[in-house]
């Protein structure tokens, strides 16, 4: 199974809009791919890692809480990935999940718009 | 890359609920499962995380009847061992041997057996379309019957493998296996 998620520097899950690296793990073999998270040099942070995730070609998204806003939330759902949560700071590792529910969504959506706002 | 599906039973001593997860979870990934679900009523109450991905998904259910259909919407990579957590306390040797009966024989599912008599959990299924199956009868049934059932329409493809663990067969109760995993 490949999944996909967002990390910092010392491969601790990070939200979306703030990790500044973007990994595809093989649940049986480890990280198999790391880029330098574009949501980085993207206006729309969420939603940019949730189609580079799509153009991986990954199964499951691993979304530290507060990353799975409406849109990045639609890219994913329409392309059949599975989204689970996890608590940031967790090692990549070994990664403890729960499913997506529809307050984390909009719980992610609200952070969104607020990080937007602060960064005006 | 094996997955394991455990179904929690609704359990009132919240302790002792820790104690399963926790121990199923670290049994299972040291036998070589990366990615472990647990579901059932578990009342915010996670393991260690020591498989690749363990997803907990929160469920309450008056009925084990069609609890595999909304347990099942995650995403399971084959082989599928399903287990009943009623019966949690089986250990790693016991999910390798079983692991490997299936990858070593021709038969798509596995079960451990005592004294030449199979039981009905945990089974293994080599793939996604004897899940699906499975997830149809448990429409209809309770999860233990379904899983039964399953096994005699299936009688052809099961495989009974004779397994030596002290735990198999045992009911979660505070005295009975506690003491092995203490």
């Amino acid at each position: 199974m490949i999944m996909c998620t967002t990390v910092n520097d010392d491969y601790r899950v990070e939200v979306f809009s703030r990790a500044t690296k973007l990994v595809l793990v093989d649940t049986s073999r480890g990280v198999i791919h790391v880029e330098d998270n574009p949501a980085l040099q993207s206006v729309n942070k969420r939603p940019t890692v949730a189609r580079r995730c799509v153009e991986l070609g990954a199964d499951v998204v691993i979304a530290p809480h507060g990353s799975v806003c409406y849109p990045s939330y639609r890219i994913l759902k329409q392309h059949n990935v599975k989204i689970y949560v996890t608590e940031p700071g967790l090692d990549l590792s070994s990664i403890s999940a729960i499913p997506l529910s529809r307050w984390e969504v909009f719980y992610s959506s609200i952070i969104a718009v607020l990080e937007r706002l602060s960064e005006r | 890359m094996p997955t394991a599906l455990m179904i929690i039973p609704p359990i009132v001593d919240e302790g002792l609920l820790k104690i399963i997860v926790n121990h199923a979870e670290r049994n299972l990934a040291k036998a070589g499962f990366n990615n472990v679900v647990f579901c059932g009523p578990l009342r915010g109450i996670y393991g260690f995380g020591s498989a690749a991905l363990t997803v907990y998904i929160d469920q309450w259910y008056s009925s084990s009847r069609g609890i595999l259909t909304r347990c099942g919407e995650t995403y399971l990579t084959p082989p599928i061992m399903l287990i009943r957590g009623t019966q949690p306390y089986l250990s790693p040797g016991t999910y390798v041997k079983l692991l490997w009966a299936l990858r070593s024989f021709n038969r798509p599912i596995v079960v451990p057996a005592r004294g030449g008599k199979g039981l009905s959990t945990p089974i293994l299924m080599a793939n996604a379309k004897l899940f699906r199956r499975l997830i149809k009868l448990n429409r209809r049934f309770k999860l233990a019957s379904a899983m039964v059932r399953f096994l005699i329409e299936n009688r052809r493809d099961v495989l009974m493998v004779e397994v030596n663990d002290e735990c198999l067969g045992v009911r979660v109760t505070p005295s009975a296996c506690l003491g092995v995993i203490k």
